[in-house]
């Protein structure tokens, strides 16, 4: 079996065909599912994410790729990863677009998630043939196919001169939608969104903001179900603080004073429920 | 003329009895010579010797002396023949009757006085079970000797003072045995976890490491108080029984570590080595086989600063003692077993730079780079790890400024109050399984001790999927939530003890 | 020793000197003599006594002014060595079953042959 099609197949992604100089030939592992490449969303970071980045993405990406939007993104360490792990944690459906020949993984040391989204019927793609080394210049041209495959892009942290910046200019340049995640003012990982909300990127502020783009209304937000479950004393004031700030056991303990055990035990179950969830040691309300 | 003195060897914890032969020969050239595989320390007791016997203002015979030490198959080692060799050369010159029923110990100085020498414990442990009712050892090392019930301990200053007691011109009082009492308390560790501001969970992690015996993973930025924590843990551990000291005493007996006049070791150990420690510092061994750190911090702590700056090889070593709380050190010549159980407190950065997720300074680190240091830690040893902890950076003015907190925190004499009552319930627990605490429970203890309620297990099955616990990590839930049930007196794991127990489950990925 | 013949018999000389003065100082001090310039197989030993009851084999060394060196340093392990094998070698031969040491009598002259100093190590092996 040849994994590749050519422009002329009818198979190959219409949206693709529009931009300037859309690839001869894609090259792919999994399978080729063409119900794949109707609603997809490129959503790209910078490699160096911080602790924000790894959060927001993980929200944004779970909330938008369970409601069927197919992520695509570039494979690299930092956010990309973030993403497509993201998209598979949510049992959504997710697309890598290699930088270098179909037949390696790169980075080497993601090979867990590359089959982790093979087997999850996402999709390998890439341009380039057999094991043609990644280099300085393939990676623009991936991030063009990463643009060109998606109806709207996304960043999610981006440093003054971040490569996703290239993805987002190359978004706008095909008439695409692009979004931007807002992040720290203070923050060099956020230098680079901050500018494209200033020259006019849509901002996001939670998935509904993106989901629109695609259609999508009346998405959950899954807070809201909360307020209906029936909760302890200490579980009300334990979301009741942890609305506020998210907090750390000790701190939890200190507030409220009760010993940490006792906030410990609450906050397992309460995490295993799933209302709330952890991020290095600082606890969230889902 | 033929005169024997008993003397002792040890080789580890072992001892065995060694007999000093003298001969003074009545014809030939004068000499001095030491047979019976001396090594160089033994060898060298002849200049010892013989200058501490003239400096005695004693006449130094002038005949053919050969000395035997039989057996003479075993390699001899070590200064504490030279006591036996003198006392030889001393009754065949003077025809001192020797006293029955006694062993000889020690190293002499050049000025004819006896020095603190190491083992002297062992020796007298060693003369109880066979029965040997007398042992002169040097006055320094008296007391370590005289822990030992029924063995008159001779404490001996100097050669001139053991002759003239020979002679009968003196008498010598045997030293005063010194009783082991379960109820010492124990010295006052460093820190008082009173002292610890914030940093709540980890002292709980703490509380709970120390009454099942827990081994603790501490990961936290430098300066957040790790070192802090391991070092109030010791004070709020249970203080030694008598069998334990005793045990402890021996090891730090066996390698020199007790000091001149010192007796019983009475205080837990706490060990600290540096991470550029060899293989050897930290498991002991060499030619003539050492305690390591492990074993000197038996029935105490162990304390590994900067765990993943640890060598590979170093770490694995660990192994062997952390599963079986002793070590078998061979070498060519001998095998020497050494109990090693420890409670092993390891603290790492949680990346190269060690400030990720600080609030303030910011971590210069890849996520590529944390995780490659994450990895370092090898797989095998975590497995060995029950608690896991963060231990987060604390504004301490910050919390220093609220004197309400500070009133109230719980001094470590409350804390271990709690511990002790929690050993004790294991030790009944385990009274027919020949453990001690939960952390050394095997699987078969887990499914005699620990039955789970459906409740129970439900939970952990539902944390197995959301948290990817290991099959190992599974039981050490199962442990730790059994050290918070018999915190909490209860005689069943529930769900919030289970809940708790989640709150340590490793959060570094571990590989299967 | 490659030396010219008239340095050799001076030295000799000079031991025969050393060994007269040391036989004189321990026949008074009680010494009885029995050999002089003993020679077995292998070497000589210079003199051997009985003090009181016990056979003393002497090794004498003797020189000329200090600026060279000590008598006393010219024995060394190895010479001592020698000494034990050659007194066990007379021992053996004589078979005698007296108690035994060795001793060293060291002798300085001046330029003029006179005696500087002389001094007796008794029992120098053990």
């Amino acid at each position: 079996m040849k994994n590749i099609v050519e422009i002329s197949d009818p198979k190959y992604p219409s949206l693709l065909k529009k931009i300037d100089q859309p690839p001869e030939k894609l090259y792919y592992k999994g399978n080729w599912n063409a119900a794949l490449f109707e609603k997809c969303l490129a959503v790209v970071g910078s490699r160096k994410m911080t602790s924000y980045g790894r959060q927001i993405t993980a929200k944004l990406v779970s909330e938008i790729a369970a409601e069927g939007i197919t992520i695509v993104s570039g494979f690299m360490y930092g956010i990309d990863a973030a993403a497509h792990k993201a998209a598979l944690a949510a049992g959504g459906k997710t697309i890598a677009v290699m930088p270098c020949g179909i037949d390696l993984i790169h980075p080497e040391y993601q090979a867990d998630l590359y089959k982790e989204i093979l087997k999850n019927d996402g999709l390998i793609i890439s341009e380039f043939e057999g094991a043609f080394p990644p280099a300085l210049w393939t990676y623009p041209r991936r991030n063009r196919i990463v643009a060109g495959l998606s109806l709207a892009a996304m960043v999610i942290e981006a440093g003054q001169k971040s490569g996703s910046l290239i993805t987002a200019g190359l978004a706008e340049k095909y008439k695409r939608k692009l979004f931007a995640v807002p992040g720290q003012l203070t923050s060099t990982q956020s230098k680079g969104t901050l500018r494209l909300i200033k020259a006019g990127a849509s901002i996001v502020t939670c998935a509904q903001d993106v989901l629109a783009a695609y259609g999508i209304s009346n998405h959950k937000i899954p807070g809201e179900k909360l307020r209906s479950l029936n909760l302890n004393k200490l579980e009300r004031n334990i979301v009741e603080k942890l609305q506020q700030e998210p907090m750390r056991i000790d701190a939890l303990s200190r507030l409220l004073e009760v010993t940490a055990s006792e906030i410990g035990t609450s906050v397992s179950l309460m995490q295993l429920k799933g209302f709330l969830f952890e991020e290095e040691g600082k606890y969230y309300v889902n | 003329m033929l005169i024997k003195v008993s003397s002792a060897s040890n080789s580890g914890l072992q001892t065995i009895a060694i007999d000093v032969e003298i001969n003074v020969a009545g014809k030939g050239l004068p000499a001095f010579e030491i047979i019976g595989l001396p090594n160089k320390a033994v060898d060298e007791s002849r200049d010892r010797v013989k200058t501490a016997i003239i400096n005695s203002h004693i006449q130094f015979p002038s005949r053919r002396i050969t000395i035997n030490l039989a057996p003479a198959d075993i390699p001899k080692e070590g200064s504490f023949y030279d006591l036996p060799i003198a006392v030889g050369i001393l009754a065949s010159v003077v025809g001192y009757q020797l006293p029955e029923e006694s062993l000889f110990f020690g190293e002499l100085s050049l000025d004819g006085t006896l020095r603190h020498t190491r083992g002297a414990l062992l020796l007298s442990l060693f003369a109880k079970e066979k029965g040997i009712k007398n042992i002169f050892v040097p006055k320094a090392s008296a007391n370590e000797a005289a822990i030992v019930k029924g063995v008159n301990v001779y404490p001996i200053e100097s050669l001139n003072q053991l002759s003239s007691y020979f002679s009968g011109e003196i008498d010598l009082q045997p030293a005063k045995y010194i009783e082991a009492k379960d109820d010492w308390m124990n010295a006052q560790a460093e820190f008082d976890m009173a002292e610890i501001l914030g940093q709540e969970q980890a002292k709980r992690a703490a509380e709970i490491s120390a009454s099942g015996g827990h081994n603790l993973f501490l990961v936290g930025t430098p300066g957040s108080g790790k070192t802090m924590l391991a070092r109030a843990l010791a004070g709020i551990l249970p203080s030694l029984s008598e069998k334990e000291s005793l045990e402890v005493t021996k090891i730090y007996s066996a390698s020199g570590r007790i000091p001149p006049e010192g007796s019983l070791v009475k205080t837990r150990p706490f060990r600290a080595p540096h991470h550029t420690i060899s293989r050897v510092g930290l498991i002991g061994g060499s030619t003539k086989p050492q305690p390591g750190e492990v074993s000197l911090s038996h029935r105490g702590i162990l304390f590994l600063d900067e765990f993943s700056e640890f060598p590979r090889s170093v770490l694995e070593a660990l192994r062997q003692p952390l599963e079986d709380g002793s070590l078998t050190i061979s070498r060519s010549r001998e095998r020497v077993t050494y109990p090693s159980r420890f409670v092993l407190i390891a603290s790492a950065n949680p990346c190269p730079c060690g400030y990720l997720h600080h609030p303030k300074k910011p971590c210069l680190c890849t996520s590529r780079e944390v995780e490659k240091y994450r990895k370092r830690v090898s797989g095998p040893i975590l497995d060995r790890i029950d608690l896991h902890i963060d231990v987060p950076v604390v504004d301490i003015k910050e919390l220093a400024k609220d004197r309400r907190l500070k009133d109230e925190l719980e001094p470590s004499a409350i804390i271990r109050g709690r511990v002790i009552r929690a050993r004790e319930t294991q030790k009944n627990r385990f009274f027919d399984d020949g453990i001690h605490t939960n952390a050394e429970m095997k699987n078969k203890h887990i499914k005699k001790h620990c039955p789970l309620s459906k409740e129970v297990r439900h939970l952990l099955q539902q944390a197995g999927m959301n948290f990817q616990l290991s099959a190992r990590s599974y039981y050490k839930m199962i442990k730790v939530a059994r050290t918070i049930a018999d915190l909490d007196d209860s005689r069943d794991i529930t769900v919030s003890h289970m809940a708790e127990a989640l709150q340590y489950r490793p959060r570094v990925q571990e590989r299967e | 020793m490659k030396t010219s013949n008239g340095v050799k018999t001076k030295n000799l000389e000079t031991g025969y000197m050393g060994e007269a003065i040391a036989k004189k100082y321990l026949e008074d001090n009680g010494y009885r003599v029995v050999e002089l310039n003993y020679r077995t197989k292998y070497a000589e030993i210079d003199l051997i006594a009985y003090d009181k009851d016990v056979l003393v084999f002497i090794e004498v060394r003797t020189k000329i002014g200090e600026q060279f060196g000590t008598p006393e340093e010219t024995i060394n392990k190895n010479k001592i060595s020698r000494l034990i094998r050659n007194a066990e070698a007379y021992i053996a031969i004589k078979n005698c079953q007296k108690e035994c040491r060795i001793d060293a009598f060291c002798v300085v002259l001046d330029k003029n042959r006179k005696v500087e100093r002389r001094n007796h190590y008794k029992n120098i092996t053990l």
